[in-house]
């Protein structure tokens, strides 16, 4: 059986006026049926580009990317999106807004009825804990709470694959950690396969079955670990040793790798010869010493 | 020191009880009509001019006992109307697909940004010339001077969407037809209803304008004839009625857009 998802060298060069700006340099990987992968790595380095690309939502500059063995091309109900920020509509209320695709000519053509994805909804409803809310508008609705809809709109149609772009980062600690439980069960219940980008370490242990580690702009993968902790996980791992050390070698390889770049600008300021760069410069030097 | 300070009477930007903002409101009116009535007492200004308000409030009494003003009333109204109906369903498709595709924008916006900023009134005689001085010619004065400025102000709302809304719709199947309909257009809503709001005051004034120049009833025609014999009270009368219409409408625009879009009400 084909995999779920196949990556084949997807790049992309942001066009400008001046040229072009690399954000994501040839990519491949494979994502099998049932996977939880997160995406990791520090800010811009073309993690959300590449889960752009998959969605549909941004056009590679180059390769191709297959779904269930069939190539995918713009977007479509097979890859759910859940984003960073809240995007319901707001003047739908819960419901309205979780079946939302199932009211669009695409839904009725595929020959789906609206009945069993009235009781889908309700399911979802209830595995999300929105039950009584299942009537109230976006604007009366808390965060953490408006997440959990998007991901059940998401969810909806069943999509093959579920694409979210840090869907937790604008949660509060408490909220996130409720919420990314509610995720990691859901989606083994579901038997959903899952992307997630995320730039927190321990969300992407505590998630995933596997994590892609990207590297600063221009991005690519520099180390694919796979994540062993089974399939029910309790808070209390977050402090196993298991953990921490995955934690530390995942930090270890963020930090090598931004540490590099910033070398790297370090020298390129002071090879404009400014004076203040080079104050610049010994101050970094005395931090790295005193560490 | 804390960012609300008791004693002070003015905040910035501290919201008042609703009660108090009406009260506040009544306030404002009543000075205008003290500073009037100091005005017209002192005989700074000929009362021929600026009669004072009670003898306006006499005028009132008299005109509203003289059915022409009812007459002209209904006029004004119609013509209003069907212009302003005209420029809006003329507008709405034409704006809705500007903030939509950025070729119809790249077509239509420069051309109408041209004919925005030429002076509405300027066109009266050549719509003189080919309408005549009947009613066609009042509507297509309310249309031009609102339909180039309601196209701009729809089609920002359409691009106003957050683009997410957008993207989300395309991840659940949504066609470009779906979106435009069920996204963008109800996304909208609100802010166009509020342009609507604007257009119908813009068109009140078009509206006089054109009945100042050529008009045979309506309430501009009837300002020029009263300034014809001097009967200023009844130009002063006229005048208040007129902003009472605008407010009138104001507020009703305003309470149908809360009515209507109580989702658009921002947090709890």
């Amino acid at each position: 059986m084909s995999p779920i998802l196949e990556v084949q060298n997807v790049s992309k060069v942001y066009r400008t006026d001046s040229g072009g700006v690399d954000a994501l340099r040839p990519t491949s990987f494979k994502v099998e049926r049932g996977e939880f992968v997160t995406l990791i790595g520090p800010s811009g380095c073309g993690k959300t580009t590449m889960l752009f690309i998959l969605a549909g939502l941004e056009e590679p500059t180059d390769g191709y990317m297959f779904v269930n063995g069939r190539q995918a091309i713009g977007p479509g109900a097979d890859r759910g999106m859940v984003f960073q920020n809240y995007t319901l509509y707001p003047w739908l209320n819960v419901t309205q807004n979780i079946l939302f695709s199932a009211t669009l000519k695409g839904f009725r053509q595929n020959g789906e009825d609206s009945k069993a994805a009235k009781e889908r909804c309700s399911a979802l409803l209830y595995l999300m804990g929105l039950e009584a809310f299942a009537n109230a508008y976006p604007r009366e609705l808390s965060g953490g709470m408006k997440q959990r809809v998007a991901i059940a709109r998401a969810l909806l149609p069943r999509p093959a694959i579920l694409l979210m772009d840090e869907p937790f980062g604008a949660l509060d600690a408490q909220t996130r950690e409720e919420i990314q439980q509610l995720t990691a069960l859901l989606s083994r219940h579901e038997g959903t396969t899952v992307l997630m980008v995320t730039h927190d370490v321990d969300e992407a242990l505590f998630l995933s079955t596997r994590t892609l580690v990207f590297s600063p702009r221009p991005g690519r993968i520099v180390d694919d670990i796979s994540v062993p902790f089974g399939d029910v996980r309790t808070l209390d791992l977050k402090l196993a040793p298991e953990f921490i050390s995955l934690k530390r070698h995942m930090l270890g390889l963020l930090r090598r790798e931004s540490d590099a770049h910033r070398d790297d600008y370090l020298q390129r300021l002071l090879q404009a010869q400014e004076p203040e760069l080079a104050f610049g410069h010994q101050l970094y030097k005395a931090r790295k010493e005193s560490q | 020191m804390s960012v609300t300070q008791p004693g002070t009477t003015l905040q910035l930007r501290r919201s008042i009880p609703t009660r108090r903002y009406r009260l506040l409101a009544v306030v404002g009116f009543v000075l205008c009509l003290l500073v009037w009535q100091l005005v017209s007492a002192s005989a700074i200004v000929d009362p021929v001019f600026l009669p004072s308000p009670v003898t306006v409030a006499h005028t009132m009494a008299e005109i509203f006992s003289d059915p022409t003003i009812w007459s002209d009333l209904w006029v004004s109204f119609v013509r209003v109307t069907v212009g302003f109906l005209l420029s809006a369903i003329a507008a709405l498709p034409v704006g809705i697909l500007m903030g939509s595709f950025k070729p119809i924008e790249a077509i239509v916006q420069p051309v109408t940004e041209f004919v925005r900023y030429v002076p509405v009134p300027a066109l009266i005689p050549i719509l003189m010339v080919t309408l005549g001085i009947g009613e066609e010619s009042k509507w297509a004065l309310i249309f031009i001077g609102t339909y180039f400025q309601l196209v701009l102000m729809v089609a920002d709302e359409v691009r106003r969407v957050p683009y997410e809304l957008l993207q989300v719709a395309q991840t659940l199947g949504a066609t470009q037809g779906e979106i435009i309909r069920r996204v963008l257009w109800r996304s909208a809503m609100p802010g166009i209803f509020d342009a609507l709001r604007l257009c119908n005051g813009w068109a009140w004034t078009y509206l006089i304008v054109a009945e100042l120049v050529a008009a045979n009833e309506g309430l501009g025609f009837r300002i020029l004839k009263f300034s014809r014999f001097l009967q200023t009270p009844k130009i002063w009368v006229y005048l208040i009625l007129l902003g009472t219409i605008g407010l009138l409408f104001d507020l009703m625009f305003r309470a149908l857009n809360r009515r209507l879009f109580r989702w658009a009400e921002s947090g709890k």
